[in-house]
């Protein structure tokens, strides 16, 4: 048993990332972690995940979760465009918060909950869970052990097959404010790809190359018949270096294609590859050929490296351990993201940082 | 300089040598000028492999889509096999400490053409930036959209360690709704892990000149689809975007 007295976590989204990922790290923390209260605006979502990972409440109504006086910390699960204001709201009861990624739909929503967590004096961490895969971890050691030099250029194309997580058989789905029609895909609700998934990209990129981004070009269209916003881009990114970030993201693919990243660093003294398909744990040769797993949990990115975003986070609350990742770094992913959505828009170039005007629109 | 019929070839090179010796296989209307060498022809020839040119027509065969596994990629698009296409991610990477003008005559235009070869759509608008990574002007960065909404990267650099076996490395993978397709033909390879010592990859493939000549000879008689054409104005607008340093809308076509 633990020395520590256990922290009381409410979690705010009920869909698939909590399902998928975040329940179960609390669920293996239960040492250090007591999940207590679920909110989720689909009563059955809510429901179930209390029932399941053993919260004693449940609400349709975040307030009502917050409103509570034993909790230590609040876990956001929900879409981006609601973590401004549910973060705010946190804040003002003065527990800590860990947000999913993207921070937020807009930079200026970023800061808002900068604002409002410095306000209230409380520790704000985004989920930005690649920081803590295994994959991008031994990535971040070698350039840190100074294996590859300075790093020049980092590139990392990430595609996922469509209705991805719908292999896992969590049978949560996306919240569809329409019937058929996830959030998502909605421009009411949603910047597209750029901040959805391509966050993880620019994050990572910003935080393997370690300096300033100065420009992006991005081209992106809609691949999803229906689809409001961009689920493809592609974009470069140039440092205040000159070193090059770049990724190409594609999420409507057909349903046997495995969720693949080709990752690449480059440095001046060698380079590191850490593509899926060299990679691969499982492979299946049949008459038909040769096969790799679909999506395996591990390669979605939703077991460990969870377990161990939470425990930093806790150590960080209960111990004053720094947090691995800032709001302000979290706000710089979300900056970049949002300046490959005006790029696209514009077909054009945009530098860094955005202009203030900039800020306000996007 | 050497002429065979009404074939004019130039240059010493294996593949020079190679084409005027299968040049009397060759059926073909006049004129025609195969060449190999910079300076002989417009620079664009000579990246992209053999041009054939003719006083009507004007045909660009891309050397590297020769390999099988480009020539199957090909094949599986042109049947629409693949469903709707959504993008196409081409790498040419050659070994680091490359001439700034090898990168863009020797990876960067057979990337371009390579890709142009696979895709028919017209293409649109065109970005290219080139940056130094490791060495002066030693990478390019394109991003085509085609008039069908397609979006092509290309990266050309050279960035491959010789140490380590590689020399050039090609990568094209084209996404679609209903297959994603991967070449990288010239990833066959043994690697070789001394105890004790770093590995190296010891890659090969095999000659492709007899396989561009059977290519050449096929694609002679098949209609002329402006290739010629579309690649310059392409890489017209390529140079253009890295001069002024935003992207190129090519006139003429739709969108």
């Amino acid at each position: 048993m633990s020395e520590h007295k256990r922290l009381r976590v409410g979690l705010i989204g009920a869909g698939t990332i909590a399902f998928s990922a975040h329940l179960p790290a609390i669920r293996k923390l239960r040492d250090s972690l007591e999940l207590v209260a679920v909110a989720d605006i689909r009563v059955e979502n809510a429901e179930r995940a209390a029932r399941e990972f053993g919260a004693e409440s449940h609400y349709t109504d975040y307030r009502e979760l917050l409103a509570r006086e034993d909790l230590d910390f609040v876990d956001i699960c929900t879409p981006e465009f609601l973590h401004a204001e549910q973060v705010e709201a946190a804040a003002a009861t003065g527990i800590h918060i860990i947000c999913e990624k993207p921070m937020a739909s807009t930079i200026a929503e970023a800061d808002r909950m900068i604002a409002a967590s410095e306000a209230a004096g409380i520790k704000l961490m985004i989920a930005h869970s690649r920081r803590f895969t295994g994959r991008y971890r031994q990535i971040r050691a070698a350039i840190d052990r100074g294996d590859i030099g300075e790093v020049r250029y980092f590139r990392e194309n990430e595609r996922r097959p469509r209705s991805m997580y719908d292999s896992l058989g969590l049978g949560t789905g996306y919240w569809n404010p329409e019937a058929g029609r996830p959030w998502l895909t909605m421009a009411q609700y949603s910047q597209g790809a750029a901040l959805t998934n391509a966050v993880h990209e620019t994050d990572l990129a910003r935080w393997f190359v370690g300096q300033q981004p100065v420009s992006v070009y991005a081209e992106a269209r809609i691949t999803e018949p229906g689809a409001e916003v961009p689920d493809m881009l592609t974009y470069t990114i140039e440092f205040a270096n000159g070193a090059i970030g770049a990724s190409e993201i594609v999420n409507q693919l057909p349903p046997g294609y495995p969720y693949f990243h080709m990752t690449e660093v480059i440095g001046t003294g060698g380079r590191i590859r850490a593509t899926d398909p060299i990679m691969s744990p499982f492979t299946v040769a049949d008459e038909r050929g040769i096969a790799q797993p679909v999506n395996f949990p591990t390669l979605l990115h939703v077991d460990q490296a969870y377990v161990e975003e939470l425990a930093a986070f806790t150590r960080a609350i209960r111990d004053g351990e720094p947090l691995p990742i800032t709001a302000q770094e979290a706000r710089g992913a979300v900056e970049l993201s949002v300046a490959a959505v005006i790029s696209s828009r514009r077909s054009a170039p945009v530098a860094l940082p955005l202009t203030q005007e900039e800020v306000d629109r996007g | 300089m050497a002429s065979v019929g009404n074939w004019t070839i130039t240059g010493d090179d294996p593949l020079a040598v190679a084409l005027r010796d299968a040049a009397r296989f060759v059926d073909s209307s006049t004129p025609i000028t195969l060449a190999t060498q910079p300076g002989d022809i417009p620079v664009d020839a000579y990246g992209i492999g053999p041009a054939i040119t003719s006083s009507t027509v004007e045909r660009v065969v891309p050397y590297y889509s020769a390999f099988e596994a480009i020539e199957e990629v090909k094949r599986v698009l042109d049947a629409g096999e693949a469903g709707s296409v959504y993008g196409c991610f081409t790498s040419f990477r050659i070994a680091r400490g490359c001439a700034s003008e090898d990168v863009t005559m020797e990876a960067l235009l057979p990337a371009i053409s390579l890709t142009l070869d696979l895709l028919h759509s017209p293409v649109t608008r065109v970005h290219a930036r080139c940056d130094s990574l490791l060495a002066s002007d030693d990478a390019w960065f394109v991003t085509l959209r085609l008039a069908d909404e397609t979006i092509v990267t290309i990266e050309a650099l050279a960035v491959l360690d010789p140490a380590a076996g590689l020399t050039r490395d090609l990568l094209v993978e084209v996404t679609a709704s209903d297959q994603v397709l991967r070449a990288e033909p010239m990833r066959q390879a043994v690697v070789v892990e001394p105890l004790g010592a770093a590995g190296a990859s010891h890659p090969w493939w095999e000659d492709l000149n007899e396989r561009f000549l059977k290519l050449l000879v096929i694609r002679s008689s098949m209609p002329d689809d402006n290739a010629g054409s579309r690649l310059r104005a392409v890489w017209a607008a390529v140079l253009q975007s890295v001069s002024d340093r935003q992207p190129v809308v090519i006139q003429g076509s739709p969108g």
